[in-house]
């Protein structure tokens, strides 16, 4: 809300600078945005919290200033005079829920003109524009009292005033000069033939008072703010009046509101007061009162205030202070206060006043009985291992563009109901769209040679949806680099000490050469090269390979790692060079090798590989190196020599090998 | 004695001139060097002279033999320097290093600041209901207070429940600590980071996802004083050891009293660095907002079935992204989800 120094000035004398009174706002809770000098006033821009509605007027907040200033306001109620019943107009309310109270005031007569200076300085410096004469008045009172109010043509409203909700498909022309269809979400104020008055909200352009206007009719009512929050959102308006009225408004006040209205009307105007009417009631304020125990205050805030600082806190903020028993006091809440309901509402109150900078600092001893949570810890070592690795970080958005994932052939989604755009309308079932994107961007940027990693949930629907942290993995660049997504794994397999993985060779959707990885039976995940057609569904030119990990399930898996002894002894090693014909594939001879017997076999290593004259072509020359090693010996070299030729026996007895 | 060494002087300078490679050399040094030389040789008929003869001749012939490796290795050194000749003026390689993204390595710098002094590290769920994101914070239905949090609503085709509400997807991390309420009873203290989301149009300072970590203690005894220390002592630990903090008063609707915290500027000290006329950071105030907290609201607590006449406690959060961007001087937030490899590469694990 803004508010001009010299509207607050009305209510007390300031005696500090524009600057200190800024800051010592924003230090009692109304964070002062911005402080502007317009021609001699100074403009405050002050940021106003949800839970005070009272510092959507200038009394509430001139009373802010005055006591954070230690000093008192001083407020000149209107003498509500009540004339006789003015008796042509009959109000009803459909429905008392939706408004507790209307009044009606009518006069006549009036002088529709331009306001004074003072006027328009008070309701310019609010950020409100002047209008004319009537208007301006009703938005000053609105501003100094809180309450919101509507000045209607009264000529050209037609018999009795109703507020009633909207029916389905009705027409409303606002003072905006826009058309809007109204449902029963909105709440209206009719004449006996049509809408004059979007409730709360806005009035209508057909009883607008303009140059012409002699008589008018002053509403002063209080809106359920529920009500009133749906009918604005419904229309997708939003005024000074509603705004207020979502956030309750003090029914207190109204008729101060209404009567200084009237007041300057007659001065400013020279109408004349025809009387008042009025449907329902003013709903009448309980005092709140509340025990305050004085150690608890001290307990609660951790800081040594005496009693007697506690006590003129609260006094100084207009709270009725009486002594309840030892420690205790009663404390009647200002009516002006609505949000101050029980204990800790006070001990706010005193803590702002005291000031949270004379609060100490004292740090607790803190206790926990809640456990180290194994999965963020997990997430971090994996995030780590990856770095080791090569492979840098990074962070894709959890959306995802529904049309593009059925194009990959993904299905069933958690859809958000109200995205920002179409290409992120669900929740992502995998990590390859948001890691291709990352490489499509790099590479438009000419920036190759790209290595990246991301750890994320992934969003999955069922009969409930649940989401599930993944590893994604990606490579650009020739197909060497498949083995090295699959040395990865394999670093991961060591990394967390995990049982034998099985390399199962199975289609994938979206992947050519896909490798399932498995352990125990489960799928921990799958390693691929990006087929042609979704390689161009995701805007990626080269050789893409991906490794997607479940992470929880690799969690659960982990295993602590133990010291195991190695051999002190030099291990043997032998070369077999073998030829693997029709595309016999390496697993073939490495799983001979393996299996033949040789107990003593304690690794194997590819020496090279070799394509060229005298192999044909769907044939592949191959030079193994095998090692020997015994734990308790070194092995003789004639023991080595038996085991190589056994393995080379078995190689021999494979149709599709043959040896070099 | 004295024709001997004058005669392997002579056929060594002759040798010595016409060799031409390496293996020359070799064979030069092994003929006249080596253990089976003619000059090795005339140490062993040494034992035939008288004592006199035998340390002169000894001399000549060690002087000889130093004469003969002299030339030799000055013959290799240069050969070595010819042959071994490299540019050390040519530039370093270029080794790429692996990076931690830098929100995550801001937010686990949180949130091993708040495991020093004893909380827990829990994350929770992003997909979560009305009741965890609204309702058990004490943000009520149709209520102005939710317009600060607008939010992303799930289509998700299971049951709602009228105490649950909507799926939705989390706009702050506090559900996670409705979360943890509901299930421990107290002494209670988590940090609890991770992903949230809000439907902001992107742009330099908006994001429709981005990072928060929210914390929070609950016990007996547990009061706004502490609440001071412990986020003091988390400034301190993360952003230096002279920054100051400042509470302001605020409104958040789980707690209750609450405040917005600032730090003092860490580009200009508040002020305190002359140097810097005009901060751009703190935009000369001096102060930088980071987090909102404040002692959590009873009906919070009531909620969450804990007695909040037997138990008090404090809850805080700030965003991961705002505290990068102060920190490192990035000027737009959507350089941490554009994932530009000249971007990424700038930060390493610190």
């Amino acid at each position: 809300m803004k508010v001009g120094l010299n509207f607050i000035k009305e209510f007390f004398k300031v005696n500090v600078t524009a600057e200190e009174l800024a800051e010592k706002l924003t230090m009692s809770g109304l964070a002062v945005e911005s402080l502007k000098k317009e021609k001699n006033d100074w403009i405050f821009d002050i940021e106003v919290t949800s839970n005070r509605y009272d510092w959507l007027s200038v009394m509430g907040i001139a009373g802010e200033a005055a006591a954070a200033l230690g000093k008192n306001v001083a407020i000149n109620y209107p003498k509500v005079v009540s004339l006789s019943k003015y008796k042509d107009k009959k109000i009803s309310i459909e429905d008392i829920k939706d408004c507790s109270v209307y009044t009606g005031r009518y006069m006549q007569n009036v002088r529709v003109g331009r306001s004074p200076g003072w006027l328009c300085e008070r309701i310019r410096g609010c950020g409100v524009k002047e209008i004319n004469t009537v208007v301006d008045i009703a938005n000053y009172c609105m501003l100094k009292w809180g309450n919101p109010l509507h000045v209607f043509d009264a000529d050209k409203i037609k018999g009795n005033i109703h507020i009633r909700r909207a029916k389905s498909g009705e027409r409303f022309f606002g003072l905006d000069e826009k058309e809007r269809r109204l449902a029963t979400d909105n709440l209206v104020i009719a004449d006996d033939e049509k809408i004059i008055a979007l409730a709360g909200v806005m009035g209508a352009e057909n009883t607008k008072v303009d140059d012409k206007t002699k008589n008018i009719f002053i509403e002063g009512a209080v809106f359920d703010p529920v009500c009133i929050r749906r009918s604005r959102r419904a229309v997708g308006i939003d005024t000074d009046s509603s705004y207020r009225f979502e956030r309750k408004v003090n029914p207190a006040y109204l008729q101060f509101a209404v009567q200084q209205t009237v007041n300057l009307l007659v001065q400013l105007c020279g109408a004349k007061d025809m009387g008042a009417c009025q449907t329902g009631r003013k709903k009448s304020i309980q005092h709140k009162k509340i025990i305050l125990e004085f150690n608890k205050v001290r307990e609660y805030l951790g800081a040594q205030l005496t009693d007697n600082i506690i006590k003129n806190i609260l006094a100084g903020l207009g709270c009725d202070v009486k002594k309840h028993s030892v420690g205790k006091i009663n404390v009647l809440v200002p009516q002006h206060r609505l949000d101050l309901l029980r204990e800790v509402d006070l001990y706010e109150e005193i803590a702002r006043f005291y000031g949270y900078d004379n609060i100490p600092t004292d740090i607790p001893v803190i206790s926990n009985t809640v456990n180290r949570e194994g999965l963020y810890h997990f997430k971090n070592k994996l995030r780590s291992l990856m770095i080791t690795l090569g492979f840098s970080e990074i962070i894709s958005y959890s959306f995802e563009d529904q049309k593009l994932l059925e194009e990959l052939g993904y299905s069933r989604f958690v859809q958000i109901s109200n995205p920002l755009r179409s290409q992120e309308n669900v929740m992502r079932p995998t990590l390859v769209t948001g890691m291709s994107k990352v490489f499509a961007y790099n590479f438009n940027r000419g920036i190759k040679n790209c290595k990246f990693f991301e750890i994320a949930d992934l969003y999955f629907r069922a009969k409930t949806i649940t989401e599930k942290p993944f590893l994604a993995v990606g490579i650009a660049g020739g197909r060497e680099e498949f083995l090295l997504l699959k040395g990865v794994f394999n670093n991961i397999v060591k990394y967390f000490n995990l049982d034998k993985i099985i390399f199962e060779n199975k289609p994938i959707n979206n992947f050519t050469n896909a490798l399932v990885l498995k352990i125990n039976g489960k799928e921990l995940g799958f390693i691929g090269k990006l087929d042609s057609s979704a390689a161009k569904i995701l805007g990626i030119s080269s050789d893409f390979f991906f490794m997607q990990i479940n992470v929880g399930l690799l969690m659960d898996i982990e295993k602590t790692k133990k010291y195991s002894k190695f051999t002190q002894f030099p291990a043997v090693s032998r070369d077999i060079s073998v030829i693997m014909k029709n595309n016999t594939q390496f697993s073939i001879v490495e799983n001979i090798i393996m299996q033949s017997g040789a107990e003593y076999i304690s690794g194997i290593e590819i020496m090279e590989f070799y394509k060229g004259d005298k192999i044909e072509d769907d044939a592949l020359a191959c030079t193994v190196r095998v090692h020997y090693c015994a734990k308790d010996r070194t092995l003789r070299s004639d023991e080595v020599d038996h085991m190589d030729n056994a393995i080379r026996d078995k190689l021999l007895q494979c149709s599709d090998l043959q040896l070099r | 004695m004295k024709e001997a060494l004058d005669k392997i002087n002579n056929e060594f300078q002759k040798d010595y001139e016409s060799i031409s490679t390496q293996q020359d050399l070799e064979a030069l040094k092994i003929k006249y060097l080596g253990r089976k030389s003619e000059l090795n040789g005339l140490f062993s008929n040494m034992s035939k002279l008288s004592s006199q003869d035998r340390g002169l001749f000894g001399k000549e012939i060690n002087l000889l033999k130093q004469k003969i490796t002299d030339t030799i290795n000055s013959k290799i050194l240069s050969a070595e320097k010819n042959e071994l000749f490299f540019d050390v003026t040519l530039p370093g390689t270029v080794n790429t290093f692996a990076t931690e993204h830098i929100l995550i390595t801001v937010l686990k710098q949180i949130c091993s600041t708040f495991e020093q002094l004893g909380f827990s590290v829990v994350e929770g769920t992003e997909m979560e209901d009305e009741w965890h994101n609204f309702s058990a914070l004490n943000i009520p239905l149709e209520h102005p207070s939710r317009d600060g949090f607008d939010t992303f609503y799930l289509d998700s085709g299971a049951t709602i429940t009228e105490k649950t509400g909507q799926y939705l997807l989390r706009s702050h991390t506090s559900p996670s600590q409705i979360r943890m309420m509901e299930n421990l009873t107290p002494p209670i203290a988590v940090v609890s980071p991770g992903r949230v989301y809000r439907p902001d149009e992107v742009d330099a300072t908006h994001s429709f996802m981005f990072h928060q970590v929210e914390g929070f203690v609950v016990d007996k005894n547990i009061s706004f004083a502490n609440l001071k220390g412990v986020l003091l002592k988390f400034a301190r630990t993360f952003f230096g050891p002279e920054v100051k903090l400042r509470f302001r008063p605020s409104f958040f609707p789980f707690t209750e009293p609450s405040a917005e915290v600032d730090v003092s500027c860490i580009i200009c000290g508040g002020g305190k660095n002359k140097q810097i006329k005009k901060c751009p950071v703190c935009k000369d105030s001096g102060w930088l907002e980071i987090l909102g907290c404040g002692m959590i609201h009873p009906n919070v607590l009531k909620d969450c079935k804990i007695d909040f006449k037997k138990y008090q406690g404090f809850a805080f959060g700030m965003g991961v992204e705002r505290v990068a961007m102060l920190r490192y001087g990035i000027d737009d937030i959507r350089l941490f989800f554009e994932n530009d490899k000249r971007f990424l590469e700038q930060f390493y694990v610190e």
